[in-house]
């Protein structure tokens, strides 16, 4: 049977339990003054005690994100932070400041290590430092191509690797990008999927075209993504109301769990489409 | 104080150029693609690195954004290359696993962490430069005064960054060639040739290959200029021509 992991944004600890009866497997939050998100959607050190016990009683595990990197002044207060996390249990942190991550591979003592995929991560070599660093998992970087993740994965097969499976994929480098996000009128409107003229040399072409990708999903090719080895889908989404993302963990659960019902012949097809030929996994072939 | 020139475009210059100026290298690689950089891509690259140091001046080796298990072979071959050919010393780094390469391969390189390392590590706090020394980096670029007092006090050497580049967003991907669909099959270098921007109402960006928005911020504010004095940086002077780095190099002559 192939792992896997459905792992879902909780923005407060109402979210928890509904989030785990659609079927999370595990679920990540952030920790409040320590992540790029408002504060709003972020938990306290006692909120975050209390869902790593629900979690855990539920069979499923808690990540804590520390997205960003870490301004000097918060620094101090951060790893003090960390040791209560530690010891009370959470199940990992992921990390998203390089010097940060280094710090932390010597300091925890329980919980597991995972590099954000705002570390920009694009190659084997850069995994293998991270797991010189202690390492546990890496989510991958959101703009490399099937055959990139491919390489990867058949290099470093003893690092767990993650995706984002159900968000915002932009054509463009999100982690620094300066386009606007603004409120306008009432609606949230990101630069980049706002149609645009494009002008060529002063004269107007058409049609009108955005410069970003929609929401994406990939519960449609989960079935290629573990073909490839892939081990945990992160469903985006700590600021959206929990409501909004049930129907996502639902879906993705759907499409996780008939993985494991696909024919011989289908999985087959799939393990040659995903250049596995030289690594062939027993699930996958029947 | 060493100053350095790194220009958007090297088409036509000469050997004698490449001498003039009064500095002590070029920048050569462009951060993503070298076909808009020289105008026979990867080729141009290695001419290029060739004139400058046949001209008594050094060469830099700046290594591209996205180093995927695609290319970081080709590329960890050219800066081999560059190391035993042309006697070429110093790389500008921003991904973690190829300055771990570079220097374990050569350990008497110098490693300077890129301004565009940014977008891998965008805070800059006591621990960075501590992991960066750790990788192997010597030295950091930086546009702004107060990192430059914060690299020099964690004993990694400053380069302070003149004509820094800004945009509103880039990608890994040409927005020209696969964005835009402005030509078919190879590379046409419409970067190059042609005017291109993307407008809506009261916003507009120009399409520079791999960024939209793209501009070049000068130190306006003498605290740059000092600092650069105090700390003794090595000058990185970035210009999309030669007249402006020149420009820009006499300007820097004048506040050192």
């Amino acid at each position: 049977m192939v792992r896997s992991e459905l792992l879902a944004p909780a923005g407060e600890p109402a979210a928890l339990a509904p989030l785990l009866d659609a079927g999370a497997d595990a679920i990540y939050v952030g920790l409040s003054g320590f992540s790029s998100r408002p504060q709003s959607s972020d938990l306290s050190l006692e909120e975050i005690e209390k869902a790593a016990a629900l979690c855990h009683a539920r069979g499923a595990r808690l990540h804590i994100a520390l997205n960003g990197g870490v301004p000097e002044e918060k620094l101090d207060a951060l790893y003090n932070s960390v040791s209560a996390l530690d010891e009370m249990g959470v199940d990992a942190l992921i990390a998203a400041d390089w010097g940060v991550l280094a710090r932390l591979s010597k300091q925890l003592r329980h919980a597991e290590l995972h590099a954000s995929t705002l570390l920009g991560t694009y190659n084997s070599r850069t995994i293998r430092y991270l797991q010189k660093l202690g390492v546990r998992r890496t989510v991958l970087s959101t703009n490399l191509y099937f055959d990139e993740m491919d390489a990867i994965l058949q290099t470093v097969p003893d690092m767990e690797f993650e995706i984002v499976a159900d968000g915002g994929i932009c054509f463009n480098d999100n982690r620094i990008c300066e386009l606007p996000h603004v409120n306008e009128g009432g609606a949230y409107t990101v630069y980049c999927q706002q149609d645009y003229t494009l002008f060529r040399n002063g004269r107007e072409q058409s049609p009108k075209r955005s410069i970003g990708a929609r929401h994406i999903s990939s519960w449609e090719i989960v079935d290629a993504y573990l073909e490839l080895g892939i081990f945990s889908f992160k469903i985006e989404g700590r600021t959206v109301p929990y409501p909004y993302i049930l129907p996502r963990v639902r879906k993705l659960r759907q499409a996780l769990d008939a993985y494991e019902t696909r024919s011989g012949r289908e999985t087959s097809v799939l393990h040659y489409l995903c250049r596995r030929s030289g690594h062939a996994r027993e699930a996958a072939v029947k | 104080m060493s100053v350095y020139l790194g220009l958007t475009n090297y088409d036509g210059l000469t050997a004698e150029q490449f001498a003039a100026p009064a500095a002590d290298g070029w920048v050569l690689g462009d951060l993503f693609c070298n076909d808009r950089m020289f105008r026979h891509g990867d080729n141009g690259l290695t001419d290029t690195v060739r004139q400058v140091v046949r001209a008594g001046r050094e060469a830099i080796y700046q290594t591209p954004m996205y180093l995927t298990d695609r290319n970081f072979p080709a590329i960890a071959r050219t800066a081999d290359y560059f190391y035993e050919e042309y006697g070429v010393r110093t790389f500008l780094v921003q991904d973690v696993g190829f300055a771990d390469w570079l220097a374990e391969r050569r350990p008497d390189a110098h490693l300077i962490w890129s301004r565009m390392g940014r977008s891998r590590a965008s805070i800059l706090n006591r621990e960075l430069p501590e992991f960066l020394r750790q990788l192997g980096v010597q030295a950091m670029e930086t546009s702004m005064p107060g990192r430059m007092a914060r690299i020099s006090d964690a004993g990694l050497d400053v380069c302070a960054v003149c004509g820094d580049l800004r945009y509103h967003t880039l990608s890994r991907e040409c927005y020209t060639k696969y964005l835009l669909g402005c030509y078919d099959g190879l590379c046409g270098r419409a970067c190059r040739s042609e005017k291109l921007s993307l407008n809506r109402e009261r916003f507009s960006m120009s399409v520079d290959g791999h960024l939209l928005g793209a501009s070049r911020q000068e130190p306006k504010d003498p605290a740059f200029y000092q600092a650069a004095n105090k700390y003794a940086a090595h000058i990185m002077i970035y210009a999309d021509e030669l007249p402006e780095a020149e420009r820009l190099l006499n300007t820097v002559r004048a506040h050192s």
